[in-house]
């Protein structure tokens, strides 16, 4: 089948029905799995409304925002409104971690971490949890937009002048770091680009710089730019400013290789492994025609032939968040937060706001190596242990085994106690199974 | 026979010390020897590891990030090391610690991906092999090979994945974070491994549970070893540290791999390269120490490597001055059998390339060549898939 035709709508038939199995795969990929009731509601809302479900999520979650609270952080916006306490956390991979496990639209959190690990930017003294945070709300608002849109907040983003010292790029010294990872590793790809375009760009960006004091905001510095005319890719840019720039971004998204770049990091976080060059070309060129919209691509991915095929299951390593997560939300583990989340995802390779690199993490069958999975044991040995609670208990993490056998169908022979202690084993075996490795 | 001192001056002057017998090649693989390699990642600043202080040069080109000549350890009239590496020139006047400089490769990529993956898979083409220079060396001298084959052969430290230098066809090593807390759970590895025997697409994930179920037990032996050297509480430290321990007990790993990133220096390099060096200095002293304490000194290579070194020229200004990425850079060997002193020459400043990178002139798989062939006793030339010019790193 031609790539363009495997992103064509997908057709249920009666060999190949819209069923819950299909409905668990949407919320594995879209987002970080459902508990069996919430596969039923998907189920039962179709494929496109499932699709709706997930996708078409609002820009902000203001019963979020008061249910888990980063403390420290100056961006609280809603103040309590007199109902439950919040949950404080210090930690702002815990804080994520809890709307991951919790928020209600878990296809936003799972295309935010797709943008942080595109623009990967790292933690550290120099650039602290604040501004991390700062921008994983700007990857979470404007994540599911235009492409360019973001691209252009990026920019301006004040952790990634830092990250990729775009504050120290300035007329009399330019510096490249900006200029090779926009074009390697954001837009366009390896060895798309030479040396000299490099310079060039990175001179064109230079006085894109911080704002003395107050909040970190991005600010223009005039007197650090070097207007003169430039030549990017065959494209010569008149004298200019600010606007130097922006002309800039948008001929990054008119090179050819640009859709196809995009496309294949995409269909390698919500489609399979290794998508045919073809595939990933078609993908971009949708996301292209679709006005570079996140959103609406997505969707045409999420209702596809390519997606839906038959051997369109398990061809997708899970991250380690993934993993995790998907154990939390598929047990609905009350109070999550209690446990020690971030530690977990660092040791398995994925700890949030550390990213290995600026080329973000390396996907696919790499997460599973003779040391990361006996981690992953450990971690269904951890989540099978916890206490049984029918009820949130405001001390620890627990899980409901009394419903979680009743999901499971372990019998009721030999009382409550066995049945628990069946219902636990039964819970390691298939979070540590081979299977729960894959997507 | 010249002595040391003599030896070093020369090492200065540029070139090997060509008239100390060449290693012999081992003629098979010795089961005690340890080859230990240090990943610096984000292109380590040779030039400003091994300063070239006299180099007036030097100077002109890094006004800002230039070591000053009164702060340099000198070796000799013409170069030293940074400050930060204080113990590292101890341990080079005892002749445990050598420097190998001017080392690249033709294929310059100022990429740190594409320049990692090279220097990881020792590939010729573009597109990068998917596997590593040392998992070829377990493919083609250690597998099926007794007491050199184990689960453990090759293993990766203070790591939470797989670096490509390691990558092995048909064999999957385990990448460990923190030694001490890695023991497998009750349940058992092997019992999930059979959970979905028969189906192909979780094949990966069931051979790495059983290597996993037989590296843990083995490697439980490491567990709570006390030693009396000072290792830090950071990261390369305690990978070394768990390096250490593994050899200590006699495991079968006979290829580590630790990386420690934060080389990428853009801008603050004056501050961020002290840092780290120092760190470095610490960290592999206290291994030194470590393994003298343990006898085990002469069985051990420890290796530096970085996927290239820094612009000559700095970029930026004031304390806030870095450099761009570059291209040959300096490699540091250790151990009781190293050949001390300098080999390999500094970097021309005055004959830089097109991108005003220094030249180098050894190619990082002549070291490679030098540590397969006569540290490891294998096959360089079916490993790299060519054989390169060997260098005197180390005595037989």
């Amino acid at each position: 089948m031609r790539a363009q035709d495997q992103l064509e709508p997908w057709q249920p038939s009666g060999d190949e029905p819209w069923d819950r199995e299909r409905a668990a795969l949407l919320a594995r990929r879209a987002g970080f799995g459902a508990s069996p009731q919430e596969v039923e509601e998907l189920w039962a809302l179709g494929l496109e409304g499932a699709t709706s479900r997930l996708l078409d999520y609002p820009d902000e979650d203001p019963a979020l925002e008061r249910e888990i609270l980063l403390q420290g952080s100056p961006l609280v916006e809603y103040p309590p409104d007199g109902g439950r306490e919040p949950v404080r956390v210090g930690d702002a991979r815990a804080w994520w971690i809890y709307r991951m496990a919790r928020g209600a639209h878990p296809a936003q959190e799972k295309l935010t971490l797709f943008w942080h690990h595109h623009f990967a930017c790292q933690q550290s003294e120099e650039l602290p949890a604040d501004w991390m945070v700062r921008q994983n709300r700007l990857f979470r608002r404007l994540g599911a937009g235009s492409f360019r849109e973001l691209l252009g907040a990026l920019a301006r983003d004040p952790a990634m002048l830092v990250f990729l010292d775009g504050r120290n790029n300035r007329c009399e010294s330019p510096n490249e770091n900006w200029a090779r990872e926009l074009m390697e590793l954001f837009t366009l790809g390896l060895d798309r680009y030479s040396q000299r375009d490099v310079l060039e760009v990175a001179r064109i960006f230079t006085g894109w710089g911080l704002a003395q004091g107050g909040e970190p905001r991005f600010e223009f510095h005039e007197e650090q730019h070097d207007p003169g005319p430039r030549g990017v890719l065959g494209r010569v840019f008149e004298p200019g400013t600010e606007e130097q720039g922006e002309s800039l971004l948008d001929l990054l998204l008119e090179q050819p290789c640009c859709a196809g770049f995009l496309g294949r990091k995409l269909l390698r976080w919500y489609l399979e492994d290794d998508p045919s060059a073809d595939l990933c070309e078609a993908f971009g060129c949708c996301l292209r025609s679709s006005g570079w919209s996140l959103r609406e691509a997505l969707r045409t991915l999420f209702l596809s032939r390519a997606f839906h095929r038959p051997g369109g299951r398990a061809v997708l390593y899970k991250t380690p968040v993934d993993f995790v997560i998907s154990a939390v939300r598929g047990l609905e583990v009350q109070n999550p937060h209690l446990l020690e989340l971030p530690r977990t995802l660092r040791v398995l390779g994925m700890d949030l706001f550390h990213p290995p690199s600026v080329a973000g993490w390396e996907l696919g069958p790499s997460w599973i190596h003779a040391g990361s999975v006996l981690l992953r044991a450990q971690f269904a040995e951890q989540i099978a242990a916890l206490p049984h609670s029918a009820r949130a208990l405001a001390g620890s993490a627990a899980l409901d085994l009394d419903r979680i056998a009743g999901e499971l169908g372990i019998d009721a022979a030999g009382g409550r106690a066995q049945r628990h202690a069946r219902t636990r084993a039964a819970l390691r075996r298939r979070l540590a199974a081979p299977e729960f490795a894959l997507a | 026979m010249l002595d040391r001192r003599s030896l070093l001056q020369l090492g200065a002057l540029g070139g090997a010390a060509l008239w100390l017998p060449r290693a012999a090649a081992a003629s098979r693989p010795d089961t005690r020897r340890r080859l230990v390699v240090v990943e610096l990642q984000g292109g380590n600043d040779g030039l400003n590891t091994l300063v070239p202080y006299a180099d007036p040069l030097y100077h002109r080109l890094r006004p800002n990030v230039a070591i000053a000549e009164r702060d340099v350890l000198r070796i000799d009239e013409l170069q030293g090391f940074h400050p930060a590496l204080a113990k590292l020139r101890r341990r080079y006047d005892q002749g445990l610690v050598a420097c190998v400089n001017g080392v690249g490769h033709t294929l310059s990529n100022l990429s740190h991906f594409r320049s990692r993956a090279i220097w990881e898979s020792a590939s010729e083409s573009a597109s990068a092999s998917p596997y590593g220079w040392l998992g070829r060396h377990y493919t083609s001298s250690m597998r099926g090979v007794a007491g050199l084959d184990s689960p453990i052969a090759l293993l990766a430290l203070g790591r939470d994945t797989l670096p490509l230098a390691l990558k092995t066809n048909g064999a999957s090593w385990p990448a460990i974070p923190e030694l001490a807390a890695w023991k497998a759970p009750a349940d058992g590895l092997l019992e999930s491994a059979a959970q979905s025997e028969g189906r192909a697409d979780t094949a990966h994930v069931r051979e790495c549970l059983r290597s996993a179920a037989r590296a843990s037990e083995l490697l439980a032996r490491a567990a709570g070893r006390r030693t009396r050297a000072e290792y830090a509480l950071r990261p390369l430290a305690r990978a070394l540290k768990s390096v250490a321990d593994v050899i200590a007990a006699d495991l079968p790993a006979s290829c580590f791999f630790v990386t420690y990133d934060g080389f990428d220096t853009h801008a603050r390099q004056a501050r961020e390269h002290a840092t780290h060096l120092q760190r470095v200095d610490l960290a592999i002293d206290a291994f030194l120490e470590d393994l003298s304490a343990l006898g085990r000194l002469d069985d051990v290579l420890l290796l530096t490597v970085s996927e290239f070194g820094r612009r000559a020229a700095e970029s930026g200004m004031g304390a806030d001055a870095g450099t761009d990425h570059g291209s040959a850079s300096l490699l540091l060997v250790a151990g009781g059998r190293v050949l001390p002193g300098l080999h390999g020459r500094q970097p021309d400043l005055a004959d830089l390339d097109a991108d005003g990178n220094v030249k180098h002139t050894i190619d990082f798989r002549q070291v490679y060549a030098s540590v397969i062939d006569d540290w490891l006793g294998g096959e360089s030339a079916k490993v790299l898939g060519a054989p390169y010019a060997k260098l005197d790193l180390f005595r037989s």
